[in-house]
Order: C-alpha cells, then structure tokens, then sequence
C-alpha cells in the first residue's frame, strides 16, 4: 500500500508540475525564421489582371513557395514594395489608395499608412538611413515615418513636388537610391530619368536625364550592387534592358528586341548572386539575366506571374 | 568535450569504484513547458510538447543511497555515475497563426550524474539535431546541429527492490550557430523540462 501511495505522490507532483506550468511562455510567440526560410532567398511578386490580385513568395530556384495575400475577393491592386522589417515588408495597393504591411509568419495584412492626400500609391521605397518610406503617388513622391504617418500628416504639401528645379515627376514609376545615395526616378510621361538629392530636409534636383536618345518610356529601375542602374524601356518595339551609369546616363542596351522573352519589362530585382530577374509583364514571367545581358532562364511562368507588377527579394533577415 | 569524456570513461573503467551492479537504466517523460529560441531580431519563438529520454548511467561508487526521511546520511552517502543520454522532444510552436510550426530534436548527451539519497543532480553536454517545419500560406523546413549544456535536478525514491520513481526539473541552453540555421548571426536556443522518472536497476538494491 505504501509503494502504492509513493507511486500516485510522484504522478500527481509531476501532474501537478505540468499543470501549473502549463502555458508558461505561450504569450509573445512568433515562429523560428529558419523555418520561414527567411535566411534564405525569398523572391516576392504582386500579381493582378482582370481576374487575380495576389502577392506570392518564390524560392531562388524559381520555386513557388505560398500565397502571402489574396485581393481577388477583397479588392485591392498590389503595386510596389518596400522593404519594413526582418520577415515583413510594405505593399502599395492601389484602387484601395493605402500600404499595408505583409509579414511571411501568415498574419493577417495589415493596413500601414492611408491618408487623405495620398491616391495613387505605386512604387515604395524604404529609407535604410532614417527607416521612413517614400510612396510615389500620381505625379509627386511622398514621405512615410516609420509607424506609416505621412510627413507632412496634412496639407497638400508633397515629400517631393511634380517640378523641383530642372526635375520633372511625369507617371513616375519606380524608385532607388543610387550608389551616392541619391534619389532616382523612372519616368515613363516624359521618358527622363530624374535625381534628387535627399540628404538635405527639403529635396534638391541633381540632374535630369533624357532617355528618348535611347528608347522611350524608361519604367522598370534597379540600382544594382555593382553600381551601376539597369532600367528596362518598354513602348515602340523598344523592348530593352539597359545599363546606364548612377544618374542614368550612358546607356547600354543589354538585351532587347526579343519580345517573346521581355516584353513590357515592369520591375527589376538583383538576386544574391547578382543576376537580374525583370518582369516580363506582357509574357506573365519573371526572366534571370546576367549583368551583361545574358539570357540565364525563365525564372518563373504559372498563374501566380500573370502581370508581375514588382518583385521584392529577401536575401536574409537583415535586408535593408 | 567528447575526448574528456572519452578518457573519464576509460579512468572509471580501470578504477576500482566501478560498480556495475549498482548501475542502472533511467527512462523518462518530459512535458517540455517553455523552449525557446530567439530570432536575431530578439523576437522569441515558444515551444510546448512531448519529451522521451533513455539514461544509462554507469555507476562510479556502490553506496546504497538514504533511506527517506533519513537527511542526515544524505552528503555521506552520495553517489557518482556517467552518463550517457538519448533525448526526443517533439514540440509545436506556441504561436497563434495561419502558420503552424513543428519541431522535432533527437540527439544524445554524456555527462555526470550525482545522487544523494532521493536527490538527483546531474549535468551533460549534448549533440542535437533539430528539424522545423512550418505549414500554412508559408511553408519551409529548417534543420541544425547543436551542443546544449543540460542540467536536471530532482527527486526520486525507491518503488519496490530495482526502481526508483520521482520528478525533476530540466534546463538546457545552447547557441545555434548561424552556419547551422542560415540566419545572420547566432541565436539563443533554452529549454525547460518537467521529466517523470523511473529507474531500473540491474540488480536488487
């Protein structure tokens, strides 16, 4: 009877034991990032045609590797990206005029900034230096804080004005900073390339260049790590990937005429590795390029790459 | 660490403190409360689940332990063996989401273990491998290789002539090397365990 007593004391502590701390720890839990993979490379695309808006992740290989949001039943047009955190980043939706903040952990979307004087939100971009976030709205670029506040919050005062000095926002569609940390901006409305110096509270024009000497509508921008930009041109047959140096001038066709590859090039991104991926936007793919022009593969081509708006890639969790 | 513990086993093999007959076979359920392993942005990832260890312990002198009650024998009768540990634990993320995480960690241990009457104290050094895997919207595997330090104490007393039953408490800490986990710098991985113990001895006490 006594071994007995023994035995049902030692299953009832360790009953007991379980019991009380059972839950501890449970508050605050996010997943292991090596589980996300977020170590390693994650290419993201948006996505939308008549029938489909998404946001979809990728592996390095091409690989699809899950549906991180769907607009199809909600509405929403997703755009550009920005880069927000270790296993989050921003997406410009349009049509709902707002950014939202989309983690790869599977947590709901999340409205990041939306404000009044805002309307036309398309390519983002993240500010390594002061961790706020440049949206280009219709023909002016605006300013995010880091908890999705514009600056200015009120008054039809934009980050960067249609005109500062020789510079011209015309449908701007895509942004970067340059090797010497300037501004650059594709602009298809008037086939320039324009650079503004940001180091300085109020934004200043560096330099306008003129990219109809070369092709017209210069729309996809990458500043690449060698240093150099790499622009894709997409109207008249002018279907090229060009290497111009940081302000955009001296341009180098790379690859074009060869619109059953690139055709309507609509984003650019640079791989660990250094290669290029363009959105193939008019042949729903993502096309690997080397720097030099060289045809490397159909990176990816399924229903997920049907009108590929812009392409984020996540290289590690310290991306900037 | 694993030449050190080599040669402690070939000392105590030659040594006349050997006794075999008081060594003894120890198994264990865990309820593992509260693993963790922080991100490298110093988020924590909490886990919960199951936990099975297999313990010889080879014994480095035969004193036949304290009878319950009895406290005052407790430090003149201590008890010193070697061990050699093989641990599972399968866990599940804490995390409430779309995305579910599971992880598995199987691996062994070699340490020492010190008994003084019902108490039970012991220290190792382990050789893990771990697997995570997540499901959902996002779906990814991760595995690494990693040497935790483990420390147990607790309570145990006999049940009938070769066992012995109790509960202790288990910690463990380790790094994860960021050449393991692919992340970019190393993280902090702990552990803490409730194991119900029974131990069998080879021979009638």
């Amino acid at each position: 009877m006594k071994r007995y007593s023994f035995l049902v004391g030692i299953i009832a502590t360790y009953a007991f034991g379980v019991l009380f701390f059972s839950g501890c720890g449970k508050n605050g839990s996010t997943l292991f990032y090596g589980a996300l993979g977020v170590g390693e490379t994650r290419v993201i695309f948006s996505s939308s045609n008549g029938t489909s808006q998404s946001i979809t992740m990728y592996d390095a290989n091409g690989n699809f590797k899950g549906l991180l949001a769907d607009y199809s039943v909600t509405g929403g047009t997703p755009r550009g990206f920005a880069y927000f955190n270790p296993i989050c980043f921003l997406a410009a939706i349009e049509a709902n005029d707002q950014i939202e903040k989309i983690c790869l952990d599977g947590t709901a979307k999340t409205l990041w900034a939306k404000n009044a004087q805002v309307t036309g939100f398309n390519g983002l971009l993240h500010l390594p230096d002061t961790k706020r976030t440049l949206a280009i709205d219709t023909s002016t670029i605006e300013l995010f804080d880091e908890e999705g506040i514009r600056i200015p919050p009120t008054g039809a005062t934009p980050y960067i004005a249609t005109t500062i000095g020789g510079c011209t926002l015309s449908t701007p569609t895509r942004m970067v900073l340059n090797a010497d940390g300037e501004l650059v901006v594709t602009n298809p409305g008037n086939e320039r390339i324009t650079v503004y110096n940001i180091s300085a509270a109020a934004p200043t024009c560096v330099t306008s260049t003129d990219f109809s000497a070369f092709a017209n509508d210069p729309q996809a921008l990458l500043s690449h790590s060698d240093g150099n930009i790499y622009v894709v041109t997409i109207v008249n047959a002018q279907e090229t990937l060009w290497r111009a140096d940081s302000h955009g001038a001296n341009a180098t066709s790379l690859y074009a005429n060869n619109t059953a590859i690139l055709q309507d090039g609509n984003a650019l991104a640079e791989l660990p590795n250094g290669n290029i991926l363009v959105s193939s936007f008019g042949t729903d793919s993502v096309v690997e390029f080397q720097t030099d022009g060289t045809l490397v593969r159909v990176f990816a081509k399924d229903s997920n790459t049907v009108d590929v708006y812009d392409i984020h890639i996540i290289s590690g969790e310290n991306t900037p | 660490m694993k030449y050190i513990l080599s040669l402690l086993i070939l000392i105590s093999a030659s040594s006349k403190a050997i006794s075999l007959d008081k060594s003894f076979l120890e198994l264990g359920l865990g309820y593992p409360y509260n693993v963790m392993i922080m991100n490298p942005d110093d988020t924590e990832a909490k886990y919960e689940g199951l936990g099975f260890n297999g313990k010889f312990v080879l014994a480095l002198s035969d004193n036949k332990g304290t009878k319950i009650g009895n406290l005052s024998n407790i430090f003149s009768n201590m008890r010193f063996g070697l061990t050699l540990e093989y641990k599972y634990l399968n866990l599940k993320n804490t995390y409430a989401g779309s995305v579910e995480e599971t992880s598995k960690h199987r691996g062994y241990a070699a340490g020492l273990l010190i008994r003084a009457g019902p108490l039970y104290l012991s220290g190792s050094y382990g050789f893990m491998k771990a697997k995570h895997e997540a499901s959902g919207n996002i779906s990814g595997i991760s595995q690494y290789k990693y040497n935790p330090v483990n420390a147990e104490f607790g309570f145990l007393v006999p049940y009938g002539n070769i066992m012995e039953l109790g509960a202790t408490y288990g910690y463990s800490t380790a790094t994860l090397k960021k050449t393991e986990t692919n992340l970019s710098k190393d993280i902090d991985y702990k552990e803490q365990i409730i194991w119900l113990k029974a131990i069998f001895y080879f021979e009638s006490r």
